[in-house]
């Protein structure tokens, strides 16, 4: 069976718009590294706000996702390399925590070349160096640089893993049927993104009028 | 930290704008240099661009006047090195707690806002929600609500994106 990795970004998204469900609807194992089950679960549920979310996705993750052990090793060279790749004057600029991490080691150790990411950064931090480094400088008025050698090591050992986000599983359930409501396909997949991003899945307003264009097209049958 | 002298400046003489201003930098500095402290004070100077921007928290005079006095002492002593940012916090929480606010105060709401600046700025989640010490999903719920990600630009596009995820499937 293949497998996925998810990080806590897309956990979040998805349990917050009640469709962690999705899940297990599809053939595919969903794995989690053990901090994503410590920062979706652990550290919330002892908060009166979120505790209830907390533990309705204890239960879920407990059922439908399995925890893979990380390598510590791999992880703290990963996370050095990734957090000497933004040079601001002497300063390596830190960008990445260890458990954000530790889905790109987990995903590496276990031979999964999938992560399901719906934060910005560690994707751009994957696919696209020099464009984070551009919103880096522009937002931050400071002149960062870009290590190349740390940021080639750090691409060797990652650089091969793809990244996908919670919307692109919710428009596949859209696509499969999978995910059928009452409403018109293009409706309730456009409706279903737009929540999404706004409960922090990376996902622009230009990238949600693609999707919902190539799934449902307009003219297209329901 | 000699900088918190400037933040008293721009309190005293009601400058809202510089306040932000004020944060802003020391955030940048903060986030480049991973300093919590200094992080810990852009928060501080953000809530207080919040504060004297509500007029009602003036309307209270002695609970003005003691915070503006705790507010005036804790940032003199953080610019000699005294340990005094969480009274600078809890300074905050108190004023609000006088109007009926408990967990969602000012406070509070500066952290989650420096937060998505900085996952704007360029940090994961994550380590952002570790600096400003709140719940990654208030960073996410916030951010989500902003035009960040479209004013960004796109690595890999959703549609080749979604085939990937489909030859998965």
């Amino acid at each position: 069976m293949n497998r996925i990795v998810c990080d806590a970004s897309s956990i979040i998204t998805l349990s917050s718009n009640c469709l962690l469900w999705l899940i297990e609807k599809f053939e595919i194992e969903f794995c989690i590294p053990p901090y994503v089950k410590k920062e979706a679960v652990e550290v919330p549920i002892k908060s009166r706000r979120h505790g209830l979310d907390a533990m309705r996705n204890g239960n879920f993750m407990t059922k439908c996702m399995k925890v893979l052990e990380t390598d510590q090793g791999m992880r703290d060279n990963l996370l050095k390399l990734a957090n000497s790749i933004f040079v601001s004057g002497k300063h390596n600029f830190s960008i990445i925590h260890y458990g954000e991490i530790d889905a790109l080691t987990v995903a590496k150790k276990h031979g999964i070349n999938t992560v399901m990411v719906d934060e910005k950064n560690t994707r751009l931090l994957l696919e696209d160096r020099p464009l984070l480094r551009k919103i880096m400088e522009r937002r931050m008025g400071h002149k960062i640089q870009i290590n190349s050698e740390a940021e080639a090591e750090f691409v060797k050992l990652v650089g091969d893993i793809k990244v996908v986000r919670s919307s692109e599983l919710v428009a596949a359930a859209v696509k499969r049927d999978i995910f059928r409501w009452q409403y018109p396909k293009r409706e309730l997949l456009r409706n279903a993104l737009f929540a999404l991003k706004f409960k922090g899945c990376a996902i622009s307003e230009g990238e949600i009028v693609e999707i919902v264009n190539a799934v449902a097209p307009l003219g297209g049958s329901e | 930290m000699k900088i918190s002298l400037s933040v008293l400046d721009a309190f005293e003489q009601n400058g809202k704008g510089a306040l932000r201003k004020l944060s802003d930098h020391i955030l940048a500095d903060g986030a480049l240099k991973n300093d919590k402290s200094a992080i810990r004070l852009a928060i501080i100077a953000h809530a207080l661009s919040n504060v004297l921007e509500k007029a009602y928290y003036r309307t209270r005079k002695s609970v003005w006047e003691r915070f503006s006095r705790k507010i005036r002492e804790g940032l003199q002593g953080v610019a000699r090195g005294e340990p005094l940012i969480e009274t600078l916090e809890n300074a905050l929480i108190e004023l609000d707690e006088n109007f009926g606010r408990y967990s969602d105060n000012v406070l509070h709401r500066s952290k989650i806002r420096r937060g998505s600046n900085l996952y704007a700025w360029g940090l994961t989640p994550t380590l952002a929600s570790n600096l400003v010490d709140v719940e990654e999903n208030e960073i996410l719920s916030q951010s989500g609500q902003t035009k960040m990600v479209d004013e960004e630009g796109t690595s890999v596009s959703a549609e080749k994106r979604l085939k990937n995820l489909e030859e998965l499937l």
